[in-house]
Order: C-alpha cells, then structure tokens, then sequence
C-alpha cells in the first residue's frame, strides 16, 4: 500500500510506493482545496509565494490589482499537476498526478473567488476601478 | 454637411442659431469630428484642438481635404506654429500644449480664432484643464465645442456647466453593437487527454460552445487564433481588429497570425508582398514585414508615420484581413471593423508590476471601432477570460459602465506651482484671485469649500517667494525677473533654479545635464513615476528613445520631458543672456547631442537643419535613422523629403533645402523631385480617402 509522509517545516515529501520505491520531493506546497489535499511542486518562487498566500487565504480581493493576481494565481495553478491528492481528513486513499480533481478543485476555488470578487466590486470596490490612484 | 443623425442636425442648428458653447457626445462613429469641423467653416476661422500627435495629424489631413481653398496649419510636437502663421492662417489644427502657448502670446485672439474645437474633451490632463480654464476666463467671446464619445450621464452637467455649453446627445451607434466573452476552461477529455473547453456568452447567457484538444496558453496567444479560426468558421470573411496594450505584444501577435494563416494554406499576396518590401526597416517594422504578405498589419505608436499610415490606408480599403493595434485606436484614430478582438483586459499598474482592469473609457473607445457604418450591420466586440475572476470584474466593471468618471488632477502641488508664475503674469496677483481662478477649474467647481484651495495657493505663494520668483508690492505679488523668466517658459522654480546652477559652472557635460534635469522631476514630482532605470535609457538614446526598440511608454514620456526642459533651457540662456560663445557650444554638445543621440544619418543632416525638423524626423523615420545618406533607399528618401516639406503648399529651392540636398547627397533638382513625388502620395491618399467618405 502506498505510504506517504510530509513535513510541513521542511516542506519534504516523500512517498513509499507498493513496490517499496521511495520517491523524495522538495519544495513541495500543501494545498487544501475541496477536502482533499494536493501537495504541488512549483519551481518559480515568486509563483511560489503567491500560490501559498492563495492557499492560506491572505489574498483576498481589495483592490483591482488582487484581483488581477487572484485570477493571474489561479491560472498559473492550472498549468501545474499536483503530485499527489489525498482525501480529507484523515490522509487517504492517495493518487499520483491527479490533473482531474485538480483542476475541479481549482474551478471550485476560482467560482468562490469570483463571488467575493463581484461582492467587492457591488460593495463599493467599483470605485477602485473607476477611480484608479 | 449632409446630417445622418439627428444629433448632428440639431448641433448644426445651434451652432447656426446661437453663439453658446456646445458639448457634442455621441458615440466612437456617429460622425462627432464632422460637427467640429463644421463649426470651423461656419466661423471660417478656427482651432481644431486633438490630443496626440497623431489625430492631429489625422485631422490635418482631414481639413485640408474637406477644405482646399482655406490655409489649414499645424501645430504639435513635430510642427511648430508661431503667431505670425497662426494670424494668417484660417484652421489650426494643435495639441492643447501649443494652445496654451498661442493663447497667451497671440493678440487678438478671438477675432483670429472664434471657435475653438475641443476632441475627446474627456482626456481631461492637468495642461487640458488649465489651458481650457484659461481659454474660458481670458477669451469668453471665443466659443468653445467639446466632442466626446466617452462621458458618464452623471458627468455630463458638472462639464457642461463648467464649459457653460448646451449638451447635444447622439445616443444612436451607427452598427449595434455585439458583446461576446470567450471563456476558456481547462479540462480533460474522456480518455484523460488535455482539452480546453471553450464557451462563448453573450448577456450572460452561453451561445456556443466547442472542446479545443490542448492547452490554450495565453503566452502563444493561442486564444486569439481559437477566436479569429471561430469568427471565419461561420464564413464570416469581415476584418478583425486586435487590440492589446502593449507594442511588442502587437509584434508578437501580428507574427504568430501571419503564421497561423500560412499554415492554413494562404499563400503571400504578391501586391502585399511588394508593399511590404518597400517598407523602410524601423524598430518595429520587421513584424510588420513578415506579417503584411499574409494580410497581417499592425498599427501603433512605434511605427512611423508613414508606416502607420500605410496600414491604415490598406484597412480602409479593406485589403488586410488581420489589424493588430495598441493604444492609437484608444486615442481616437479612426480604423473600424466588424469585429474587435481583446487580446486582454488587464495592463500594468504604473510601478508595482501588478496588473489590473484597463480603464473603462478606453475599453469603451476600443469596442466603439466595431461595426464598419457601410459595410456591417452588426459589430462584434469578443473579451477573452481564462478565470471566473476575470468574468465577473468584464461583467460587473467593463460592460456596466459606459465611462470613467471624468476626474481633474490639477492638485497636483509641483503641476500647480509651475503654473503660478504664469498666472501672475495674466493678473491673478493675489492668493485669493489665484484661488478665484483655480475656482473656476472643473476642480474649483466642485468644491463646496474654497478655503482649503485659498490656504494650498497661499502655501504654493511663500514658496514662490521665497526662491525669489515674485515679491509683495502693494498687496499684490510681482514677479521679479527670475518669475517673469519662470512664467514666460512655464517653469517650476525648482526646475529654473537646475538649469541656472548647471549653466552658471558653465557645464558642457551631456550626461550631467540629462541626469540633473531629470531628476528634477523625480526629486519634485514623485506621482510622476519615473525611475533610475528609466534615466539611463534616456541618457543612453536621448529622442532616440521613439525610434529604439524595448522603449517603453514612460521612458518616451521622460525623453519628451527632457527635451521640452531642454528646449526651455536655450531659452533661459538667451533670456539670461549668457556667454554666446557658452550657448553655441552648449547647442552642440547637449541639445543637439540629445535630440539624435548616436542617429548616423542626422550626423549628416542636422547641421542643414532646424530644431523641429530634426525632431520630426527623429520621433517618425524609423531604422533609416541609423543608415549613412549614401545606403538610403529611394523609398526612405521620399519619406524624409514628406516629413521635411510636404506639409507646405510649396517648394523653395533655397539655401536650406538646397543645404538638405548636399547633406543627403543628391542634386537640388532631385530634392525637389522627391518633394514632388511625396507631395503626390499624399494627395493620393486623400482622393482615396474622398472615394472613401462618397
């Protein structure tokens, strides 16, 4: 059965296949989207950065230019196939490059996004798009 | 004028019946320019007032076609026009910089102009709202017709009491208008292949649908050919115009569509391939080039103007399958299709690197070029979105509002306390009559409380006295020699106080000049921008910067800058009377060396030339720039006969054409010839253009 162990301090993430093969990955990011946890692997840093501050809710839509980066962020994620999914809580049941629910996962962030997008913008943030600076 | 509007008869009644003021607003086609102009001819003398260059270019050449028997002139970056043209002249056509200049040196202002025409009066910059304020206050017998496509209903009554001007509305677009937005969706098909599902919504409801196989990605601009391979499926053959923000990306995209049709099994036209081979090579002209053949063009401010406007005579005439165009189209210039294509809705922010929505205004005037009035009976606007957050901030931003609201940032303190002097010098001499005239702004109108404007003048008043600009005489501010000077060239002190401290060491140093007149701006003015990076890239190129690739929008705004200070500085030498021996040397190795820089060709002419002339000819020829006279094509040598002299009605052969021939390395006779020859061309283009409008 496949194991999987992960350090959220040193971001390491190792899977012990069934034929008892151990695959190490570094730099990997925890996503936790649609009780399920996707663990990615992004080379850029700075889409790095901005992945994480997505995941932990910390880029939010209060300006134009979040908006921009929310949509910009989600887009990017798109292009990327997680290493692995399991399914929340407990761990289970993992798949490898799991595109599919992935991009269902993403879809599902994106149309939450999008609602406090239009909620901003009816909310008075028109004005930040009318009135730039 | 034959009137195919309403509004258009109801503005030509007023214009006729009254002698009032007139706000024109109708939409991007609806014939808005055709009122000015009639305005002109029924006063026989006038402004035309355009924002860019380039309209005003566009208009110039309008006139004159429209009217062959009055002196139609031209007044802009590239045209200088001094008092003496301007009394003899019958239209002007200037940006509102050159306005101001002749509304405070030409006397008799009224009677020589009486109606000065306004277009796209939403583009409401602080120099526009100044010089307009001016225009209202020192001549009100002069009336003033503002056109615009883009104005909120609830901004029409703050400008058009401001401009004391009766509104007339022209709600009608000459083709209705189609919004489409193409959303494209990742996914994965059945057999777990990559797809990308593609939904067309029109009112939010969706009216297509089809499965791409693969990735769409933006970068390849793989959007852009999904939309243009689903408008011909329909067997539509109409042109598409494709809009996006940025020059290079036009490049880039004009490229890869050239390619996507060769690919398809479209041959070259040979017609195309010719025009394309005569093109001079500039900056930008390669995509040009190679995209041409396959009815590709592309128009932006990066190319020349003769380039421009040979895209812009073969979309007329319907020759191009495929426009891809920048901000020109969002500046007014003329270049309608069936359908406009976003290539995206989001741009840079000015310095985060961070993008965000594009303004409102400019979306509107892009999606207006939709719909060809004679040949469409429905325009087509299509918006890619790739995420659900793009689709809402299209929906909730861009398609509910007509326009951005029309804003004033006159308050700007460094914009202001240039403009004090100047001010003084017209007799608002006091804090509370420089407040009176700052009331009388589109800003000062909507302040409910004058006294904050009253305490930010007295602030901006010490300033001006304390660097010595003016002085207190019997309760009223003077200007002492140094404001006097300040107010004659619209100088800030702190930019007078650079070009007196470089002068005064007597620097000939190039660089230092650039850097310190550059970093004025910097010091002084922090909304402006400008960065370190964008300094070196103007000491390096000078106004070479219009004709060197990767020069971005804000590093030509800093050449333009400096040049204007520049400018500006040999007149404060010859004002201060400086060393004549200084000022020639100075002449030579920093202004001359500014406007063309490393340029080979203008090492050769400018000494034969004037300082527009050399201007005109460094922001619009292109790579030919950077050739010797004897490597010029036949082609580049009429181009630079046009921009030197086909504006005039005649031809002199005199001691500086004659001086421009020997520069260039042909006979006088065969100057002349060319002038003729590029004299023809454009009377050409205009009987095209007259075909055209019959």
């Amino acid at each position: 059965m496949m194991r999987v162990e992960y350090s959220l301090e040193s971001k390491k993430l190792r899977v012990y296949r069934e034929d008892c093969s151990l695959v190490v990955h570094s730099d990997v990011l925890l996503a936790r989207l649609s009780g399920k946890a996707f663990f990615l692997q992004i080379r850029w840093e700075k889409a790095r950065e901005r992945a994480e501050r997505l995941f932990e809710g910390k880029l939010v839509p209060g300006s134009p230019a979040e908006a921009w980066e929310i949509a910009d962020t989600i887009r990017q994620l798109r292009r990327v196939t997680p290493l692995l999914a399991l399914d929340l809580p407990g761990w289970r049941n993992p798949r490898e490059n799991p595109r599919r629910e992935w991009l269902e996962a993403l879809r599902q962030l994106d149309a939450e996004l999008a609602r406090e997008v239009r909620r901003f913008i009816r909310e008075g943030g028109a004005a930040e798009y009318l009135f730039p600076g | 004028m034959a009137s195919a509007f309403k509004y258009q008869e109801v503005a030509l009644r007023l214009l006729r019946e009254t002698h009032k003021n007139i706000l024109v607003i109708a939409p991007t086609g609806a014939g808005k320019t055709r009122v000015g102009m009639e305005a002109l001819a029924l006063a026989g003398k006038g402004c035309y007032v355009a924002p860019t260059r380039a309209l005003c270019y566009e208009k110039f050449q309008e006139l004159r076609r429209l009217f062959p028997l009055k002196n139609v002139v031209l007044g802009n970056k590239d045209y200088s026009l001094w008092g003496r043209d301007f009394a003899r002249s019958d239209f002007r056509v200037l940006t509102p910089f050159r306005l101001n200049h002749l509304l405070s040196s030409v006397k008799d202002f009224p009677r020589l102009s009486p109606v000065v025409v306004i277009d796209e009066i939403h583009n409401l910059d602080p120099d526009v709202e100044i010089i307009l304020t001016k225009l209202l206050l020192l001549h009100p017998d002069v009336r003033v017709v503002g056109l615009s496509a883009t104005i909120r209903e609830e901004d029409e009554p703050k400008l058009a009491n401001w401009l004391n001007a009766l509104v007339v509305k022209g709600e009608e677009r000459p083709v209705p208008l189609v919004e489409r937005i193409v959303r494209f969706d990742p996914d994965l098909d059945g057999a777990g292949r990559e797809i990308t599902n593609v939904a067309v919504l029109e009112g939010g409801r969706e009216v297509d649908s089809w499965a791409v196989s693969g990735e769409v990605v933006f970068g390849r601009c793989d959007h852009l050919r999904e939309i243009c391979s689903r408008i011909r499926r329909g067997g539509d053959a109409a042109p598409i115009l494709i809009w996006t923000p940025y020059r290079e990306r036009a490049d880039k995209i004009a490229r890869v569509m050239a390619e996507a049709l060769r690919r398809l099994g479209k041959g070259p036209d040979p017609a195309l391939r010719a025009v394309a081979d005569a093109l001079p090579s500039g900056a930008h002209t390669p995509a040009l080039k190679s995209a041409l053949p396959y009815g590709v063009g592309v128009h932006h401010g990066g190319l020349t103007q003769r380039e421009r406007e040979l895209v812009y005579e073969l979309a007329r005439d319907g020759r191009l399958e495929i426009i891809v165009t920048c901000m020109t189209l969002a500046q007014g210039v003329n270049l309608p299709a069936r359908h406009v294509v976003f290539d995206t809705v989001h741009e840079y922010e000015d310095g985060s690197g961070r993008k965000r929505l594009i303004d409102v205004s400019v979306f509107r005037q892009i999606q207006g070029r939709a719909g060809r009035p004679q040949f469409d009976r429905i325009g087509y606007c299509w918006i890619p979105v790739f995420t659900e957050v793009e689709l809402v901030e299209v929906e909730e931003v861009l398609l509910k509002y007509k326009a951005s609201p029309l804003v004033s940032r006159i308050y700007n303190e460094f914009f202001l306390a240039s403009q004090v002097p100047g001010l003084v010098l017209l007799g608002f001499d006091a804090p509370e009559r420089l407040a009176g005239f700052i009331r009388a702004t589109l800003w000062g109108q909507a302040l409910r409380d004058i006294q904050p404007l009253v305490d930010q003048m007295a602030r901006i008043v010490s300033y001006i006295l304390e660097r010595g600009a003016a002085e207190v005489r019997d309760g009223r501010l003077a200007l002492t020699r140094k404001g006097w000077v300040m107010a004659r060239l619209g100088l800030h002190p702190a930019e007078h106080e650079a070009i007196e401290r470089l002068a005064s060491s007597g620097c000939l140093d190039y660089e230092e000049w650039v850097r310190t007149l550059a970093r004025v701006r910097i010091d002084n003015d922090p909304s402006s921008g400008f960065s370190e990076e964008h300094v070196d890239h103007v000491v390096e190129y000078g106004l070479a910067v219009h004709a060197a690739p990767k020069s971005t929008y804000k590093v030509r705004e800093l050449a333009d800058y400096v040049q204007r200070m520049l400018d500006l500085s040999e007149a404060l030498l010859a004002i201060a009377g400086h060393d004549q021996a200084y000022r020639a040397r100075w002449r030579k190795a920093v202004s001359a060396k500014f406007t063309y820089g490393k340029l080979v060709l203008m090492e050769h002419l400018a000494p034969a030339l004037g300082r527009d002339q050399i201007k005109r000819l460094v922001r619009n020829l292109g790579e030919a720039l950077t050739k010797r006279p004897s490597e010029l094509s036949h082609e580049e040598l009429v181009e630079i006969a046009r921009l030197l002299y086909a504006h005039r009605r005649s031809f002199r052969l005199d001691k500086q054409s004659r001086a421009v021939a020997s520069a260039l390395g042909v006979s006088p006779e065969r100057l002349a010839e060319l002038v003729r020859e590029a004299q023809q061309k454009d009377i050409s283009q205009m009987e095209a253009s007259d075909d055209d409008a019959s």
